[in-house]
C-alpha cells in the first residue's frame, strides 16, 4: 500500500529529527489545528467522539461533490499529544480524494516515529481517528 | 502629528515625530507571540502598483510603523522573491528569514552585499531538505546560516523559526505567500494600512484587502487613522477552507 505524498512527506519530516524534536515538532502540529468553522462550533453534537483518547476528541468528515473529503477536528489545547495527532491526521488527509483515504494504510501512524516518545495508548488514539475517519468516509461514500 | 484612535476607544493621540509612532505600533500592535502580518494596501484592495512592488502604494506613516513592528520582532520571515523584488537588506532591528522552494537567493542585497546592512544581523535561509547540500555550499557569508525546512510544510518552517529562538514572527510577505500562510493558519494577527484611506469607513477600506488574502471572517481589534492613512490589526482570523 502506497500513501500519497503529504503522508510520505510527514513521514520524512518527523524521522528526520531525533526523538525529542520529533515531540516538539507534534507540538507545532498542535499549536496549528484548524479551528472549527461556525456550524460545527456552534454544534458540537454533529461531531464523533473518538472513544479510544483519554481527551476529549472530536471529529467529522464531510465530502463534497468532486468526492473530496473534508475534515474538522475538535481536541482541547490540554491536550497537546492528541490534538497534534488530530492536526497531523488533518495535514495528511484534508482535501484528498475520498478513495485515497479508504487506501491509506491503516498503521501509517506508526511509521512517524513517534513510538519511542508517545504512549501506546496515545498513538492508539491516532490510529482510532484514522478508523473512524475511513468509517465515516466509507459510510458518506455509499 | 495626532494619531486618530477609531475604534475600540475613540479618541486623540499627540504622537512625538516617527518615534513616537514607532513605538506606538512596537507596544501596541503585537501583543502575543506569534505570526504577525504586515500588509500595505491601497483602498480598492491592491497590494501593489504600477512597478509590482508594495513601495508604489507605501508611505511615510506606513513606513514607520513597519519599523516599529521591526523593534519588536525577534525576527522578519519573507520569501526570497520578495526580497529580490524589494531589494532586502539586512535590518539593524531584527534578523531576516528568506524561504524559498528553489533555493535560488540570488539578487538579494541582504543575502549577496557584506554591505548591505549590518554584519552582525543573521540572514536565514530556509531550504527543502533537497536543497540543503547545495545552498550551503553556495551561501557561505558570516552573516547567512541555512536551515532545513524538511518537506517545506508550514509546520516545518514554524518549526525552523521556533528552533532559531523566535517568537515574534513579523511576515512581510507578498500577497501570494501571505495568503498561503493564512490559508494554513500560520497567520495569527494582521496589520493592515490603508495609506489612501482619507476619511473613510475603516471596515470599508480593509474589508477588500482582507478579501483578496483569502480571509473569511476576521475580528476588527483596532483602528487608528494618522494624517489619511488607516492603521488597521485583525485578529481570530478565519481563512478560506483549502481543499
Amino acid at each position: 500500500m502506497t500513501n500519497p505524498p503529504a503522508i510520505q512527506a510527514l513521514i520524512a519530516d518527523f524521522n528526520e529529527l531525533p526523538i525529542k524534536e520529533r515531540l516538539d515538532l507534534l507540538l507545532e502540529f498542535s499549536d496549528n489545528l484548524p479551528k472549527l468553522p461556525a456550524r460545527y462550533a456552534d454544534h458540537p453534537d454533529l461531531l464523533e467522539r473518538v472513544e479510544e483518547c483519554q481527551a476529549p476528541v472530536y471529529l467529522f468528515v464531510e465530502i463534497d461533490d468532486a468526492k473530496h473529503v473534508q475534515l474538522f477536528f475538535s481536541a482541547p489545547p490540554e491536550a497537546p499529544t492528541t490534538r497534534g495527532f488530530a492536526s497531523v491526521l488533518h495535514e495528511a488527509l484534508n482535501g484528498l480524494p475520498a478513495q485515497e483515504i479508504l487506501d491509506v494504510d491503516a498503521n501509517f501512524p506508526d511509521e512517524l516515529g513517534l513510538t519511542a516518545a508517545v504512549s501506546p495508548l496515545r498513538m492508539n488514539g491516532m490510529r482510532a481517528m484514522l478508523a473512524r475517519i475511513k468509517r465515516q468516509t466509507r459510510e458518506k461514500l455509499a | 502629528m495626532k494619531l486618530e484612535q477609531l475604534t475600540p476607544i475613540p479618541g486623540l493621540i499627540g504622537m512625538d515625530g516617527p518615534e513616537g509612532l514607532r513605538d506606538y505600533f512596537a507596544g501596541t500592535f503585537w501583543t502575543a507571540p506569534s505570526f504577525l502580518l504586515n500588509v500595505v494596501a491601497n483602498k480598492a484592495g491592491q497590494f501593489t502598483g504600477a512597478t509590482g512592488s508594495s513601495r508604489d502604494i507605501s508611505n511615510e506613516l506606513d513606513y514607520q510603523a513597519l519599523i516599529g513592528f521591526r523593534k519588536a520582532a525577534d525576527g522578519i520571515l519573507t520569501t526570497a522573491h520578495t526580497a529580490r523584488i524589494e531589494q532586502y537588506r539586512r535590518s539593524r532591528y531584527a534578523p531576516l528569514a528568506l524561504v524559498s522552494r528553489s533555493g535560488d537567493f540570488s539578487g538579494i542585497p541582504a543575502v549577496e552585499i557584506d554591505t548591505a546592512g549590518p554584519i552582525d544581523s543573521k540572514v536565514y535561509l530556509l531550504v527543502t531538505r533537497g536543497q540543503l547540500r547545495s545552498v550551503k555550499a553556495r551561501y557561505t557569508s558570516p552573516w547567512i546560516q541555512v536551515v532545513s525546512i524538511g518537506s517545506g510544510s508550514t509546520f516545518r518552517l514554524s518549526f525552523a523559526l521556533t528552533r532559531i529562538g523566535w517568537r515574534k514572527i513579523l511576515v512581510e510577505a507578498g500577497p501570494t505567500f501571505s495568503s498561503y500562510l493564512i490559508s494554513r493558519s500560520v497567520i495569527r494577527g494582521i496589520a493592515l494600512s490603508i495609506t489612501d484611506a482619507g476619511e473613510s469607513s475603516p471596515l470599508e477600506a480593509a474589508a477588500a484587502a482582507l478579501q483578496n488574502l483569502g480571509v473569511v471572517t476576521a475580528t476588527l481589534e483596532s483602528a487608528d487613522r494618522v494624517e489619511g492613512t488607516l492603521f488597521t490589526r485583525w485578529t481570530d482570523i478565519h481563512p478560506q477552507r483549502r481543499s
